[in-house]
């Protein structure tokens, strides 16, 4: 690049730079309590008009009608010939504090900034700098009517839709004041829809499915049989509140659907409670959970504790200088099972698998091996 | 953050009109002005007024706010170098008490080269260098090894002490610091200083001839053998074999060999240094069960020996772990078939392929058939630095130069240092090692 071009593209993009600073009306960089007022004069009045936040001192003044052509008048200049049109008063500005509001807006409508009475503001500032750096208020502002509004349910509506339909109800049936009582007496929920619409058909394809939800531990099974009906709903099944949910859409009504889901439910709690010759086939991997009576860690403790055992009787110890006094002399499995020192161990053994390894998890399961192979020590473990 | 913790402190405003070098030249005369307040206890409120850094707890030593400000008062009321605040005089570990836990002690030079440093990483190598000294700070989770090995009962099985914990925060130290321990009390040290690095090196392998099924490394083998031989050949020397060992039609170790000679051959006769491996460690352990040696066997990332390595056999699969006959050898050392020995080790997530480093903790690392290989052991874990040695640390760092700055010298810079790194160590040292 040569020195000429060099200056040349300098000059340019002073020049771009100095037009935008300078023909921008916002560009001061900060807002202070001193200049607010002058930045208010500059901003455009689309965004401040009807603005609950500036007061008009303008008052209307009385019209008088003037004769055309029976006296002189100077002609305006052409920039302020254009006059203002005379605008008639929002609604909102004759509205009493008390009124009826399901009178003003009884059904649901689109925002319309004339009939809402209350200051309310919506939408995106490029600037900090523009419009006092809030967003534009409600006067013809696009935002506002693209949103829902819910002006047509207020508490007043509501109340009024329940007087209205107050007399087709009956009374709430004795004994189900409770959600414990509702679910005892009826522990399934079915859900379905209708759909009403002004059209050619009164069919609607979606109407026809039907849901039934249940907690699982309403049903009578034991511990095969729910692990059994867990594998087989699969997804269905939710974890944390135990609850299945069986949903069915293939039949074309939705009694023959509702049908079909009972049937399931019972095919599906009739085979959960059968055990097939291949389910005897299932390997650790296959298991729901650690089981630890049947994995190696029963096996490892079973064998040292043994292996500790023949030591100390080699050594010839005595009961009472015997590194593990709580060994029983018989050393059958079910004895060594039963201590109180397999049993703790056992427990954290399988916390740490089926929860978390927790800090706390870990910590009882160092404590659990300390007191099996009775180490001790001076020092607390640090927690 | 680093804004944030500047704005947050009070003498911030005061510090900021006054340029680094005068802050400097203040801090210093600051600290000469404070050694002369210790003996004329009258001048102190002078003092306080004058001085741009205001020090309330020499104003009143009785209410002390921060453990920095008790080592600086320490060290000034008792006329002492500050270098006894932060690090103590007892370089033998076995004398290691729960009185110097947050201390520095020195590692003699040769104990460090021949018994430590293989394990460390490197750029804490670097930072020894520019210290000029092998100082270890003295923490819990070793005192609480040494409490087990004193307690534990030498007739059983070899107790098993697993260090868990973040990585950076000292396990490798902590097990440098236990093989100190035992170094000190004449144990037979078996160790593999970072066994994570026997599975990712691309070396040789090479089918076994003991087992058809298990494959050598024997570049890896007579490293290993090498190590083991620099490091205890004092204490092998007068062991022998208590069994023949026939290598192949023409090599064999006779009965009553010298352990020295096994290692030898399995030096020489690379194709066998696997097999020779576990020759001697079932030597050490028929011997360790007669009495006549104490053994610490600790292992520097345990888990690598329940992953795969890096290199594929015939088929293209990757070879696990389990079937080298080394890790086979080694695996051997935590069976209950002996005694008088006992197993340190560290589980570390860069031992694990990349896809399985999401936790820190023992069973997750070592995986269900590691856990249950290794059950019941002890674990203990290896976690950040606590207030007191944090402040330790961060002193020794002055005293070592390696905090520079001196605004890093000051107690708000100490404040800001400890906030920055979480008082987590090695986060610390690449912290500081910028001020």
């Amino acid at each position: 690049m040569s020195a000429t071009s060099v200056r040349s593209w300098l000059s340019c993009r002073l020049k771009v730079f100095g037009d935008s600073h300078f023909g921008c009306v916002y560009s001061r960089p900060f807002l202070t309590s001193t200049n607010l007022q002058n930045v208010q004069e500059n901003t455009d009045r689309r965004y401040v008009k009807y603005d609950d936040n500036i007061v008009e001192t303008e008052t209307e003044k009385f019209r008088v009608f003037e004769i055309p052509g029976l006296k002189r008048v100077q002609r305006e200049r052409r920039t302020q010939q254009k006059k203002r049109e005379y605008e008639a008063q929002p609604r909102f500005k004759q509205m009493l504090p008390d009124q009826d509001w399901t009178k003003v807006w009884p059904g649901p409508a689109t925002f319309k900034w004339s009939v809402v009475p209350f200051p309310v503001r919506q939408g995106f500032i490029p600037k900090p700098t523009i419009a006092g750096g809030v967003p534009p208020g409600k006067y013809a502002n696009t935002e506002l009517i693209k949103i829902p509004n819910f002006l047509h349910l207020t508490p007043g509506h509501v109340q009024q839709h329940c007087q209205a339909i107050k007399k087709f109800c009956t009374p709430w049936p004795a004994g189900l004041e409770s959600d414990q009582k509702c679910h005892k007496h009826f522990p399934l929920e079915v859900v379905t829809q209708d759909y009403c619409f002004s059209g050619s058909s009164i069919r609607d394809a979606r109407a026809r499915s039907a849901t039934v939800q249940f907690k699982l531990s309403d049903l009578d099974l034991d511990y095969h049989a729910r692990d059994k009906f867990i594998r087989l709903v699969g997804p269905r099944y939710n974890k944390n509140t135990d609850e299945v949910t069986l949903t069915a859409d293939r039949c074309p009504l939705k009694k023959q659907n509702y049908d079909f889901i009972i049937y399931l439910l019972t095919a599906l709690y009739h085979e959960s409670w059968t055990v097939e010759l291949w389910e005897k086939e299932k390997t650790l991997d296959d298991m729901e959970k650690y089981f630890w009576d049947l994995n190696a860690s029963r096996k490892n403790i079973l064998e040292l504790l043994k292996h500790i055992h023949t030591i100390e009787k080699d050594l010839k110890l005595s009961p009472n200088v015997k590194a593990l006094p709580y060994l029983p002399e018989n050393l059958s499995e079910e004895n060594l099972l039963a201590l109180k020192e397999v049993k703790s161990y056992k427990e954290a053994v399988t916390d740490l698998f089926n929860e978390d390894e927790t800090k706390e998890n870990l910590k009882k399961y160092k404590e659990a091996v300390r007191t099996l192979l009775n180490i001790q020590t001076k020092m607390m473990s640090p927690s | 953050m680093y804004l944030a913790v500047k704005v947050k402190s009070d003498l911030f405003h005061k510090w900021s009109l006054l340029d680094y070098k005068v802050l400097a030249a203040q801090w210093r005369q600051s600290s000469r002005l404070l050694c002369s307040i210790t003996h004329q206890p009258d001048c102190s409120s002078a003092f306080s007024e004058t001085s741009a850094v205001s020090l309330p707890a020499f104003q009143q030593s009785n209410h002390m706010n921060t453990l920095s400000e008790q080592y600086k008062i320490e060290a000034q009321r008792e006329h002492i170098n500050i270098r006894s605040i932060f690090c103590t005089d007892e370089s033998d570990p076995t004398k290691h008490t729960m009185a110097h836990e947050g201390l520095f002690y020195r590692v003699p030079d040769n104990v460090f080269n021949s018994h430590q440093a293989t394990g460390l990483r490197k750029d804490f190598q670097k930072m020894l260098k520019a210290f000029h000294e092998v100082c270890i700070m003295i923490r819990k989770p070793a005192l609480e090894v040494f409490d087990i090995l004193e307690n534990v009962n030498f007739d059983h099985p070899p107790a098993k002490i697993i260090l868990y914990g973040k990585d950076g925060c000292g396990k490798s130290i902590t097990l440098a610091h236990v093989v100190h321990y035992c170094y000190q009390k004449n144990w037979l040290i078996v160790d593999i200083p970072w066994a994570g690095h026997w599975l990712n090196r691309q070396v040789e392998i090479a089918q076994s001839t003991h087992n058809q099924d298990r494959m050598n490394f024997p570049f890896v083998a007579t490293a290993w053998l090498q190590l083991f031989k620099s490091r205890n050949l004092q204490l092998i020397k007068d062991l022998t074999t208590t069994k023949t060992y026939v290598w192949s039609k023409r090599e064999t170790t006779e009965e009553g060999t010298p352990l020295q000679e096994l290692i030898d051959f399995g030096l020489n006769r690379q194709r066998f240094a696997d097999d020779c491996i576990g020759a001697l460690l079932r030597e050490i352990r028929i011997r360790a069960s007669e009495k006549r040696i104490k053994v610490l066997v600790s292992i520097n990332g345990l888990n690598a020996f329940w992953q795969n390595t890096t290199q594929r056999e015939v088929d293209k699969q990757l070879i696990p772990a389990a079937k080298l006959t080394i890790v086979h050898n080694f695996k051997k050392m935590f069976l209950p078939t002996w005694n008088n020995g006992i197993f340190v080790g560290t589980v570390d997530t860069t031992a694990n392929s990349f896809s399985q480093r999401e936790k820190v903790t023992p069973l997750y690392l070592l995986g269900k058939e590691g856990f249950e290989f290794m059950d019941p052991f002890i674990p203990i874990e290896v976690s950040n630095y606590t207030e007191k040695e944090v402040h330790s640390c961060l002193e020794y760092y002055i005293e070592r130069m390696w905090i520079q700055n001196p605004r890093g010298r000051s107690d708000d810079g100490k404040k800001e240092l400890i906030f920055l790194s979480n008082k987590h160590p090695y986060e610390l040292t690449r912290i500081c090692a910028s001020w």
